[in-house]
């Protein structure tokens, strides 16, 4: 497998199970300890701030999937990007929102950097917060104001 | 004859730039048959053609005459480019039907393109931070812990 491939295939392992927290051979080989993930309104320092992160979204949204196509997935040798779909059922408080009970699907993008050793060392996420929130009744609609 | 990956970027990088720093959208980049899958500003539907994509700029034109684009990371390969950007302008027109606040506002999205064999975009894909948008304007309260 090249190098491309490899990437490739880090960023589709890192969605469809790493995502789950259940990939413990994914955490020791292929993601840095000190990986650092920015969101636009937060930034996380290490592998331990990122798996709490997913752990809690796990928690909010009942059956949490980002769903990807791999053909879509885009590599280079050092960066890749992938697009999702994020679902789930929202069960818990989200950014001070109660559980609503609602189904969302919500767009988003990962932007990947990659070291020397094809280790994930960054990760850029942009998510569409807006609508998100909008589909847990979270802010009213855009053109209500 | 297809472009290549590096040609393709430029031709986004020049077709960006110019829409978003001059408000030109330049037709003879886009291929006669593209489609805008950019859900940004209220649109909830794909758009052939380029009239949604002006759209999009020109509302963000006349909200920030000013507005100038910054490509913050490009990724490229075959017939797809993906750039994070950033939009910094300041709010004189009044963003999405708001009134003007005379802020200098900034937001950030990714841009996805698909290049078709002719060298031209044939399809494009936006995330864009909205509601970070909203917050600097102080229409949605920031996040708890912000």
């Amino acid at each position: 497998m090249n190098r491309l491939e490899q990437n490739k295939k880090t960023i589709v392992r890192f969605f469809e199970s790493f995502t789950m927290g259940n990939d413990f051979d994914f955490e020791s080989n292929l993601i840095r300890e000190d990986i650092q993930f920015i969101l636009s309104f937060a930034r996380l320092d290490g592998l331990t701030m990122v798996k709490n992160l997913f752990q809690t979204e796990r928690n909010v949204f009942e059956d949490l999937k980002y769903n990807i196509v791999e053909s879509d997935v885009i590599v280079e040798e050092f960066s890749g990007a992938a697009f999702w779909n994020m679902t789930g059922k929202q069960v818990g408080t989200f950014n001070g929102v109660p559980a609503s009970l609602n189904q969302v699907n919500v767009p988003g993008a990962s932007l990947f950097s990659f070291d020397e050793t094809g280790k994930i060392k960054e990760i850029r996420i942009q998510i569409d917060l807006l609508s998100l929130m909008t589909q847990i009744n979270g802010v009213k609609k855009l053109y209500d104001f | 004859m297809a472009l290549t990956p590096v040609e393709n970027n430029e031709v986004c990088l020049t077709f960006f730039h110019t829409a978003w720093n001059t408000g030109v959208v330049l037709e003879d980049l886009l291929a006669s048959d593209a489609i805008d899958h950019s859900f940004v500003g209220g649109k909830s539907k794909s758009e052939p053609g380029s009239e949604s994509f002006k759209q999009i700029v020109g509302m963000f034109r006349h909200a920030m005459p000013d507005i100038q684009i910054t490509i913050l990371d490009e990724i490229f390969a075959e017939d797809k480019v993906v750039h994070r950007w950033s939009l910094t302008g300041t709010d004189t027109g009044g963003v999405m039907g708001m009134p003007a606040s005379g802020k200098s506002l900034t937001f950030t999205g990714t841009t996805t393109v698909r290049m078709n064999d002719a060298g031209k975009i044939a399809e494009r894909w936006a995330n864009v931070d909205e509601l970070g948008l909203l917050q600097q304007l102080g229409v949605v309260p920031p996040p708890p812990g912000a």
